[in-house]
Protein backbone atom coordinates (compact mmCIF):
# COMPACT_ATOMS: atom_id res chain seq x y z
CA UNK A 1 0.00 0.00 0.00
CA UNK A 2 1.45 3.13 -0.90
CA UNK A 3 1.50 6.43 1.10
CA UNK A 4 -1.37 8.24 -0.43
CA UNK A 5 -3.46 5.02 -0.26
CA UNK A 6 -2.77 4.78 3.46
CA UNK A 7 -3.71 8.97 4.17
CA UNK A 8 -6.65 7.65 2.37
CA UNK A 9 -7.83 4.50 4.45
CA UNK A 10 -6.90 6.85 7.62
CA UNK A 11 -9.19 9.66 6.72
CA UNK A 12 -11.65 7.43 6.53
CA UNK A 13 -11.10 5.97 9.65
CA UNK A 14 -10.78 8.61 11.54
CA UNK A 15 -13.95 9.87 9.59
CA UNK A 16 -12.78 12.89 8.01
CA UNK A 17 -13.70 14.49 5.05
CA UNK A 18 -11.89 13.34 1.53
CA UNK A 19 -11.59 16.63 -0.34
CA UNK A 20 -11.47 16.95 -4.33
CA UNK A 21 -7.67 17.34 -4.10
CA UNK A 22 -6.86 14.27 -2.16
CA UNK A 23 -5.83 11.11 -3.72
CA UNK A 24 -8.50 8.66 -3.95
CA UNK A 25 -9.26 4.70 -5.35
CA UNK A 26 -11.05 5.09 -9.03
CA UNK A 27 -13.49 2.65 -7.82
CA UNK A 28 -14.31 5.36 -4.96
CA UNK A 29 -14.36 8.41 -7.40
CA UNK A 30 -16.42 6.32 -9.92
CA UNK A 31 -18.60 4.80 -7.35
CA UNK A 32 -19.29 8.43 -6.28
CA UNK A 33 -20.10 9.84 -9.85
CA UNK A 34 -22.00 7.07 -10.70
CA UNK A 35 -23.99 7.79 -7.19
CA UNK A 36 -23.84 11.93 -7.26
CA UNK A 37 -25.13 12.14 -11.11
CA UNK A 38 -28.01 9.41 -10.75
CA UNK A 39 -28.91 11.23 -7.32
CA UNK A 40 -28.93 14.74 -9.16
CA UNK A 41 -30.48 13.14 -12.37
CA UNK A 42 -33.66 12.50 -9.75
CA UNK A 43 -33.49 15.88 -8.69
CA UNK A 44 -34.12 17.12 -12.01
CA UNK A 45 -36.25 14.69 -13.02
CA UNK A 46 -38.36 14.44 -10.57
CA UNK A 47 -39.80 17.81 -11.47
CA UNK A 48 -41.49 16.59 -13.97
CA UNK A 49 -44.80 14.16 -12.32
CA UNK A 50 -45.15 17.41 -9.64
CA UNK A 51 -44.56 19.62 -12.79
CA UNK A 52 -48.02 17.75 -14.21
CA UNK A 53 -50.07 19.56 -11.49
CA UNK A 54 -48.48 23.23 -11.72
CA UNK A 55 -51.42 24.03 -14.45
CA UNK A 56 -54.28 22.29 -12.82
CA UNK A 57 -53.26 23.05 -8.53
CA UNK A 58 -56.99 23.89 -6.98
CA UNK A 59 -56.01 26.77 -5.74
CA UNK A 60 -53.50 29.68 -5.90
CA UNK A 61 -52.02 29.50 -2.35
CA UNK A 62 -51.19 25.64 -3.68
CA UNK A 63 -49.78 26.58 -7.13
CA UNK A 64 -47.48 28.68 -5.30
CA UNK A 65 -46.16 26.44 -2.86
CA UNK A 66 -45.78 23.58 -5.13
CA UNK A 67 -43.86 26.27 -7.73
CA UNK A 68 -41.22 27.19 -4.96
CA UNK A 69 -41.11 22.91 -4.31
CA UNK A 70 -40.10 22.22 -8.05
CA UNK A 71 -37.82 25.28 -7.73
CA UNK A 72 -36.44 23.55 -5.08
CA UNK A 73 -36.14 20.69 -6.49
CA UNK A 74 -34.38 22.12 -9.84
CA UNK A 75 -31.67 23.41 -7.59
CA UNK A 76 -30.87 20.65 -5.65
CA UNK A 77 -30.01 18.94 -9.24
CA UNK A 78 -27.45 21.83 -9.79
CA UNK A 79 -25.67 21.82 -6.44
CA UNK A 80 -25.07 17.51 -7.24
CA UNK A 81 -24.43 18.32 -10.64
CA UNK A 82 -21.32 20.46 -9.06
CA UNK A 83 -20.41 18.40 -6.74
CA UNK A 84 -19.86 15.18 -9.50
CA UNK A 85 -17.76 18.09 -11.30
CA UNK A 86 -15.14 17.98 -8.61
CA UNK A 87 -14.62 14.29 -9.08
CA UNK A 88 -13.48 15.21 -12.86
CA UNK A 89 -16.57 14.61 -14.96
CA UNK A 90 -18.31 17.32 -17.03
CA UNK A 91 -21.92 18.42 -17.03
CA UNK A 92 -22.34 17.95 -20.50
CA UNK A 93 -21.31 13.99 -19.93
CA UNK A 94 -24.09 13.51 -17.35
CA UNK A 95 -26.54 14.83 -19.64
CA UNK A 96 -25.50 12.70 -22.57
CA UNK A 97 -25.34 9.45 -19.77
CA UNK A 98 -28.91 9.95 -18.61
CA UNK A 99 -29.91 10.44 -22.27
CA UNK A 100 -28.88 7.47 -23.54
CA UNK A 101 -29.73 5.64 -20.51
CA UNK A 102 -26.44 4.75 -19.20
CA UNK A 103 -27.11 7.04 -16.22
CA UNK A 104 -30.13 5.87 -14.38
CA UNK A 105 -32.38 7.84 -11.70
CA UNK A 106 -34.66 6.92 -8.91
CA UNK A 107 -37.36 4.74 -10.38
CA UNK A 108 -40.25 6.22 -8.12
CA UNK A 109 -40.37 9.30 -10.94
CA UNK A 110 -41.34 6.74 -13.81
CA UNK A 111 -44.72 6.65 -11.99
CA UNK A 112 -47.75 8.76 -12.99
CA UNK A 113 -49.22 11.58 -10.88
CA UNK A 114 -52.94 10.58 -11.56
CA UNK A 115 -54.83 12.72 -9.00
CA UNK A 116 -54.40 15.85 -6.83
CA UNK A 117 -53.42 13.40 -3.96
CA UNK A 118 -50.26 11.90 -5.41
CA UNK A 119 -48.88 15.97 -4.99
CA UNK A 120 -49.55 15.06 -1.51
CA UNK A 121 -48.19 11.28 -1.52
CA UNK A 122 -45.00 12.33 -3.35
CA UNK A 123 -43.94 15.04 -1.01
CA UNK A 124 -44.85 12.98 2.11
CA UNK A 125 -43.62 9.98 0.85
CA UNK A 126 -41.56 9.80 -1.75
CA UNK A 127 -39.28 13.11 -0.09
CA UNK A 128 -39.93 11.51 3.09
CA UNK A 129 -38.24 8.09 1.91
CA UNK A 130 -35.68 10.44 0.00
CA UNK A 131 -35.12 12.87 2.87
CA UNK A 132 -34.18 9.46 5.39
CA UNK A 133 -31.63 8.31 2.86
CA UNK A 134 -30.15 11.98 2.55
CA UNK A 135 -29.68 12.97 6.09
CA UNK A 136 -27.44 9.77 6.63
CA UNK A 137 -25.69 11.10 3.57
CA UNK A 138 -24.88 14.40 5.66
CA UNK A 139 -22.47 11.98 7.04
CA UNK A 140 -20.79 10.89 3.86
CA UNK A 141 -16.95 10.95 3.65
CA UNK A 142 -16.88 13.06 0.55
CA UNK A 143 -17.11 16.40 1.76
CA UNK A 144 -18.86 18.50 -1.41
CA UNK A 145 -21.17 15.68 -1.07
CA UNK A 146 -22.05 15.67 2.59
CA UNK A 147 -22.07 19.68 2.41
CA UNK A 148 -24.56 19.82 -0.33
CA UNK A 149 -26.38 17.13 1.63
CA UNK A 150 -26.67 19.64 4.48
CA UNK A 151 -28.22 22.18 2.69
CA UNK A 152 -31.09 20.18 0.88
CA UNK A 153 -32.45 18.43 3.77
CA UNK A 154 -33.02 21.81 5.09
CA UNK A 155 -34.61 23.10 2.32
CA UNK A 156 -36.01 19.52 2.28
CA UNK A 157 -38.50 19.81 5.76
CA UNK A 158 -40.92 22.10 4.00
CA UNK A 159 -41.24 19.51 1.00
CA UNK A 160 -42.69 16.79 3.47
CA UNK A 161 -44.75 18.94 5.72
CA UNK A 162 -46.53 20.85 2.20
CA UNK A 163 -47.19 16.85 1.03
CA UNK A 164 -48.64 15.82 4.66
CA UNK A 165 -50.93 18.64 4.50
CA UNK A 166 -52.67 17.72 1.01
CA UNK A 167 -53.15 14.71 2.66
CA UNK A 168 -54.64 16.29 5.41
CA UNK A 169 -56.83 18.13 2.94
CA UNK A 170 -57.55 15.22 1.29
CA UNK A 171 -58.26 12.70 4.23
CA UNK A 172 -59.87 15.28 6.17
CA UNK A 173 -62.29 16.36 3.22
CA UNK A 174 -64.76 14.79 0.76
CA UNK A 175 -65.59 10.83 0.82
CA UNK A 176 -64.51 11.41 -2.74
CA UNK A 177 -61.12 13.09 -1.41
CA UNK A 178 -60.47 10.60 1.30
CA UNK A 179 -60.85 7.91 -1.29
CA UNK A 180 -58.05 10.22 -3.80
CA UNK A 181 -55.67 9.97 -0.87
CA UNK A 182 -56.22 5.91 -0.34
CA UNK A 183 -55.70 5.81 -3.89
CA UNK A 184 -52.70 7.50 -3.67
CA UNK A 185 -51.40 6.10 -1.02
CA UNK A 186 -51.88 2.57 -2.68
CA UNK A 187 -49.73 3.20 -5.44
CA UNK A 188 -47.11 5.36 -3.75
CA UNK A 189 -46.43 3.12 -0.78
CA UNK A 190 -44.46 0.20 -2.30
CA UNK A 191 -42.72 2.41 -4.66
CA UNK A 192 -41.26 4.70 -2.30
CA UNK A 193 -39.90 1.57 0.12
CA UNK A 194 -38.25 0.23 -2.95
CA UNK A 195 -36.94 3.81 -3.43
CA UNK A 196 -34.20 2.76 -0.37
CA UNK A 197 -32.81 0.26 -3.18
CA UNK A 198 -32.28 -3.69 -2.95
CA UNK A 199 -32.64 -5.65 0.37
CA UNK A 200 -28.25 -5.73 1.87
CA UNK A 201 -28.13 -9.41 1.01
CA UNK A 202 -28.40 -8.71 -2.37
CA UNK A 203 -26.44 -5.14 -2.25
CA UNK A 204 -22.96 -6.23 -3.69
CA UNK A 205 -22.53 -2.04 -4.67
CA UNK A 206 -23.83 -0.97 -1.11
CA UNK A 207 -21.53 -2.99 0.92
CA UNK A 208 -17.93 -1.31 -1.19
CA UNK A 209 -19.54 1.83 -0.19
CA UNK A 210 -20.61 1.38 3.48
CA UNK A 211 -16.82 0.27 3.83
CA UNK A 212 -15.99 3.17 2.48
CA UNK A 213 -18.56 5.69 4.24
CA UNK A 214 -19.58 6.48 1.47
CA UNK A 215 -23.04 5.02 2.87
CA UNK A 216 -23.45 4.99 6.75
CA UNK A 217 -26.44 3.15 6.99
CA UNK A 218 -27.78 -0.16 4.90
CA UNK A 219 -30.92 0.46 2.48
CA UNK A 220 -32.82 -2.13 5.06
CA UNK A 221 -32.00 0.10 7.78
CA UNK A 222 -33.05 3.48 6.28
CA UNK A 223 -36.12 1.65 4.70
CA UNK A 224 -37.34 0.19 8.22
CA UNK A 225 -36.75 3.72 9.74
CA UNK A 226 -38.59 5.30 7.32
CA UNK A 227 -41.88 2.86 7.88
CA UNK A 228 -41.71 2.76 11.35
CA UNK A 229 -41.69 6.81 11.11
CA UNK A 230 -44.41 6.68 8.63
CA UNK A 231 -47.28 4.27 10.12
CA UNK A 232 -48.37 6.78 12.73
CA UNK A 233 -48.42 9.46 9.86
CA UNK A 234 -50.96 7.02 7.95
CA UNK A 235 -52.98 6.33 11.11
CA UNK A 236 -53.73 9.86 11.75
CA UNK A 237 -54.80 10.74 8.49
CA UNK A 238 -57.33 7.50 9.13
CA UNK A 239 -56.31 5.70 5.87
CA UNK A 240 -55.01 2.12 5.90
CA UNK A 241 -51.93 0.93 5.31
CA UNK A 242 -51.89 -0.95 1.62
CA UNK A 243 -49.78 -3.70 3.24
CA UNK A 244 -51.80 -6.12 5.16
CA UNK A 245 -49.11 -7.53 6.85
CA UNK A 246 -47.42 -4.14 8.02
CA UNK A 247 -47.68 -5.18 11.46
CA UNK A 248 -45.97 -4.17 14.59
CA UNK A 249 -43.66 -6.48 15.81
CA UNK A 250 -43.06 -6.73 19.41
CA UNK A 251 -40.44 -9.45 18.63
CA UNK A 252 -37.91 -6.83 16.69
CA UNK A 253 -39.25 -3.69 17.62
CA UNK A 254 -40.21 -2.37 14.40
CA UNK A 255 -42.62 -2.98 11.76
CA UNK A 256 -43.17 -5.85 10.09
CA UNK A 257 -43.73 -5.51 5.62
CA UNK A 258 -44.41 -8.22 3.17
CA UNK A 259 -41.93 -9.38 0.42
CA UNK A 260 -41.61 -6.35 -2.13
CA UNK A 261 -41.99 -6.77 -6.22
CA UNK A 262 -38.65 -6.67 -6.91
CA UNK A 263 -39.52 -7.95 -10.59
CA UNK A 264 -41.47 -4.62 -10.85
CA UNK A 265 -38.82 -2.82 -9.67
CA UNK A 266 -36.16 -3.57 -12.08
CA UNK A 267 -38.49 -4.06 -14.48
CA UNK A 268 -39.11 0.09 -14.04
CA UNK A 269 -35.46 0.59 -13.90
CA UNK A 270 -34.57 -1.01 -17.11
CA UNK A 271 -36.66 1.07 -18.57
CA UNK A 272 -40.26 -0.41 -18.73
CA UNK A 273 -42.27 1.19 -15.82
CA UNK A 274 -45.47 3.82 -17.11
CA UNK A 275 -43.05 7.07 -17.71
CA UNK A 276 -39.53 5.91 -18.46
CA UNK A 277 -40.10 7.41 -22.33
CA UNK A 278 -42.08 9.76 -21.40
CA UNK A 279 -39.87 11.57 -18.69
CA UNK A 280 -36.82 11.20 -20.48
CA UNK A 281 -38.36 12.46 -23.91
CA UNK A 282 -39.32 15.50 -22.17
CA UNK A 283 -35.99 16.16 -20.69
CA UNK A 284 -34.33 15.32 -24.24
CA UNK A 285 -36.90 17.75 -25.83
CA UNK A 286 -36.37 20.43 -22.85
CA UNK A 287 -32.66 20.24 -23.29
CA UNK A 288 -32.53 20.62 -27.07
CA UNK A 289 -34.96 23.21 -27.37
CA UNK A 290 -32.78 24.98 -24.48
CA UNK A 291 -29.88 24.97 -26.60
CA UNK A 292 -30.28 28.20 -28.54
CA UNK A 293 -30.43 29.87 -24.53
CA UNK A 294 -27.00 28.27 -23.52
CA UNK A 295 -25.38 29.19 -27.07
CA UNK A 296 -26.71 32.78 -26.61
CA UNK A 297 -25.16 32.67 -22.80
CA UNK A 298 -21.67 31.60 -23.68
CA UNK A 299 -21.71 33.95 -26.62
CA UNK A 300 -22.78 37.16 -24.31
CA UNK A 301 -20.13 36.00 -21.88
CA UNK A 302 -17.17 35.36 -24.22
CA UNK A 303 -18.10 39.16 -25.06
CA UNK A 304 -18.72 40.89 -21.82
CA UNK A 305 -15.81 39.66 -20.26
CA UNK A 306 -13.54 40.23 -23.31
CA UNK A 307 -14.84 43.92 -22.66
CA UNK A 308 -13.37 43.92 -18.85
CA UNK A 309 -10.05 42.64 -19.28
CA UNK B 1 0.71 35.28 -13.42
CA UNK B 2 2.38 38.53 -11.81
CA UNK B 3 5.19 37.50 -8.85
CA UNK B 4 3.24 39.83 -6.36
CA UNK B 5 -0.39 38.22 -6.91
CA UNK B 6 1.29 34.78 -6.18
CA UNK B 7 3.00 36.34 -2.85
CA UNK B 8 -0.18 37.89 -1.89
CA UNK B 9 -2.05 34.31 -2.39
CA UNK B 10 0.74 32.26 -0.43
CA UNK B 11 0.44 35.24 2.52
CA UNK B 12 -2.97 34.57 2.44
CA UNK B 13 -2.63 30.96 3.03
CA UNK B 14 0.11 31.64 5.73
CA UNK B 15 -2.44 33.86 7.31
CA UNK B 16 -5.08 31.80 7.27
CA UNK B 17 -3.33 28.84 8.24
CA UNK B 18 -2.12 30.69 11.23
CA UNK B 19 -5.65 31.67 12.77
CA UNK B 20 -8.10 29.07 11.59
CA UNK B 21 -5.91 26.08 11.83
CA UNK B 22 -4.86 26.43 15.74
CA UNK B 23 -7.22 23.75 17.14
CA UNK B 24 -7.51 21.09 14.13
CA UNK B 25 -10.82 22.73 12.77
CA UNK B 26 -10.24 21.65 9.28
CA UNK B 27 -7.93 20.10 6.61
CA UNK B 28 -8.77 22.67 3.69
CA UNK B 29 -8.11 26.41 3.29
CA UNK B 30 -9.30 28.03 0.12
CA UNK B 31 -7.80 31.53 -0.55
CA UNK B 32 -9.03 33.92 -3.23
CA UNK B 33 -7.93 37.17 -3.79
CA UNK B 34 -10.65 39.81 -2.68
CA UNK B 35 -10.71 41.17 -6.10
CA UNK B 36 -11.84 37.70 -7.67
CA UNK B 37 -14.54 37.77 -5.63
CA UNK B 38 -18.11 38.26 -7.35
CA UNK B 39 -20.30 40.46 -4.71
CA UNK B 40 -24.14 41.91 -4.85
CA UNK B 41 -23.58 45.90 -5.40
CA UNK B 42 -23.91 47.58 -1.55
CA UNK B 43 -27.07 49.68 -3.05
CA UNK B 44 -28.53 46.92 -5.03
CA UNK B 45 -28.76 44.23 -1.81
CA UNK B 46 -32.35 44.99 -0.86
CA UNK B 47 -33.98 45.12 -4.10
CA UNK B 48 -31.46 41.70 -4.95
CA UNK B 49 -32.75 39.65 -1.69
CA UNK B 50 -36.03 41.13 -0.92
CA UNK B 51 -38.00 38.67 -3.68
CA UNK B 52 -37.33 36.29 -0.76
CA UNK B 53 -39.66 38.60 1.67
CA UNK B 54 -42.94 37.19 0.97
CA UNK B 55 -42.54 34.02 0.15
CA UNK B 56 -43.04 32.48 3.94
CA UNK B 57 -44.44 29.40 2.23
CA UNK B 58 -40.78 28.16 1.81
CA UNK B 59 -40.50 27.93 5.63
CA UNK B 60 -41.57 24.72 7.05
CA UNK B 61 -43.26 26.64 9.85
CA UNK B 62 -45.84 27.67 7.34
CA UNK B 63 -47.43 24.26 7.16
CA UNK B 64 -49.64 23.46 10.59
CA UNK B 65 -48.32 19.50 10.88
CA UNK B 66 -49.55 17.82 14.36
CA UNK B 67 -46.66 16.84 17.21
CA UNK B 68 -48.62 13.17 17.07
CA UNK B 69 -47.58 12.32 14.04
CA UNK B 70 -43.66 13.03 15.10
CA UNK B 71 -41.30 15.13 13.77
CA UNK B 72 -41.14 16.18 9.95
FE1 LIG C 1 -34.68 17.33 -3.49
FE1 LIG D 1 -37.71 17.52 -2.06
Amino acid sequence: MDKFEQAFNELIEKELKIEPRDWMPEKYREHLIRQVSQHAHSEVIGMQPEGNWLLRAPSLRAKQVLLAKIQDEGGHGLYLYSVAETLGISRQEMIEQLHTGKAKYSSIFNYPTLNWADIGAVGWLVDGAAITNQVSLQKTSYGPYSRGMVRICKEESFHQRQGYEIMMQMAFGTPEQKEMAQDALNRFWFPALMMFGPHDKDSAHSSQAMKWKIKIESNDQLRQKFIDHTIKQIEYLGLTCPDPNCKWNEETGHYDHSPFNWDEFWNVVNGNGPCNQERLDHHKKAHNDNKWVREAAAAYALKTEAQVA
Amino acid sequence: MRAAFLDTIKNGLQNARDLYTRRGEGRELWVVEASNIVTVPLDEASAFFDPADDKIYRHPTFYDIPDSVGHM
